[in-house]
């Protein structure tokens, strides 16, 4: 069983299976993942939510914060969140 | 007695001339410059099946509930048929910008809070429930799904009813 270590591992992985991300002029590789339910609305009903999760490797991705828009596989998202990195991972919460 | 009353404010929302979308486009003012926003569908529970699984008719949209509906009943030497509709107008929208999101409900929920007051200017008739007064009329705060494009506002109210038919 092979282990991730290296940049260059999460790179090829991220390559192989991800998507192509960019902001500005950075550009890198990302997993984005999409997963519904149905959430409260906050007034007593309830509402579809997408939950829309990009994950980068750390520090490819300049610029990446909130209220900013990346261009994920070709479409445009707004960031809602950056969440704490886990290890050398960047899940971003985006939107769109 | 739910369906009733729903009903009498969703057709009343739903009037060409004292409704959401005719206050929207004549009595609310908005600030130069900014569009009429867009209301979708506007449902209750007794007519829609998203709206009485709690949900939204449309996004956007305005889904009306009824929440609970207690019942003046406790004099038993002088049976009342009154009783008081809590009632709950929900107001939902899609935007990738939450600011222009807040700003459409603001407006929205001006123009339901409009609606309401016209319609309880006068006394409301349904399958014999007499809708005559509103004791409470209130703009809940907006909220935002976590992580998520819908933004939604409300507003509560709570009207007097009175079951004529009750001898």
């Amino acid at each position: 069983v092979a282990t991730i270590q290296t940049d260059a591992d999460i790179d090829f992985m991220l390559k192989d299976a991800g998507v192509p991300v960019s902001l500005g002029n950075s550009r890198t590789y990302g997993i984005f993942r999409h997963a519904s339910e149905m959430e409260s609305d906050g007034q007593g009903g309830f509402v579809p939510a997408h939950h829309l999760i990009l994950t980068i490797r750390q520090g490819t991705l300049s610029g990446v914060a909130e209220d900013v828009d990346v261009l994920i596989d070709g479409t445009s998202y707004r960031v809602r969140s950056v969440l704490p990195p886990s290890r050398k991972l960047v899940r971003v919460a985006v939107a769109g | 007695m739910i369906l009733e009353v729903a009903r009498l404010l969703t057709d009343w929302f739903n009037d060409p001339v004292q409704g959401v979308a005719a206050r929207l486009n004549s009595t609310v003012t908005r600030d130069a410059g900014e569009p009429l926003p867009a209301i979708g569908t506007i449902a209750d529970q007794t007519r829609n099946n998203l709206v009485a699984q709690t949900k939204y008719p449309t996004t956007p949209g305005i889904a009306v509930n009824v929440r609970q509906l207690p019942l003046l009943d406790g004099n038993t030497q002088n049976v009342s048929a009154d009783g008081i509709a809590d009632i709950l107008v929900r107001v939902c929208r899609s935007e990738k910008d939450s600011k222009i999101a807040a700003r459409d409900s603001s407006y929205i929920l001006r123009a339901i809070a409009q609606s309401w007051r016209a319609f309880n200017l006068d006394t409301r008739i349904r399958n014999q429930i007499q809708v005559y007064a509103c004791v409470e009329l209130a703009v809940a705060p907006n909220f935002e799904v976590e992580e998520n494009l819908i933004h939604t506002g409300a507003v509560a109210g709570k009207l007097r009813f009175r079951d004529i038919a009750v001898p």
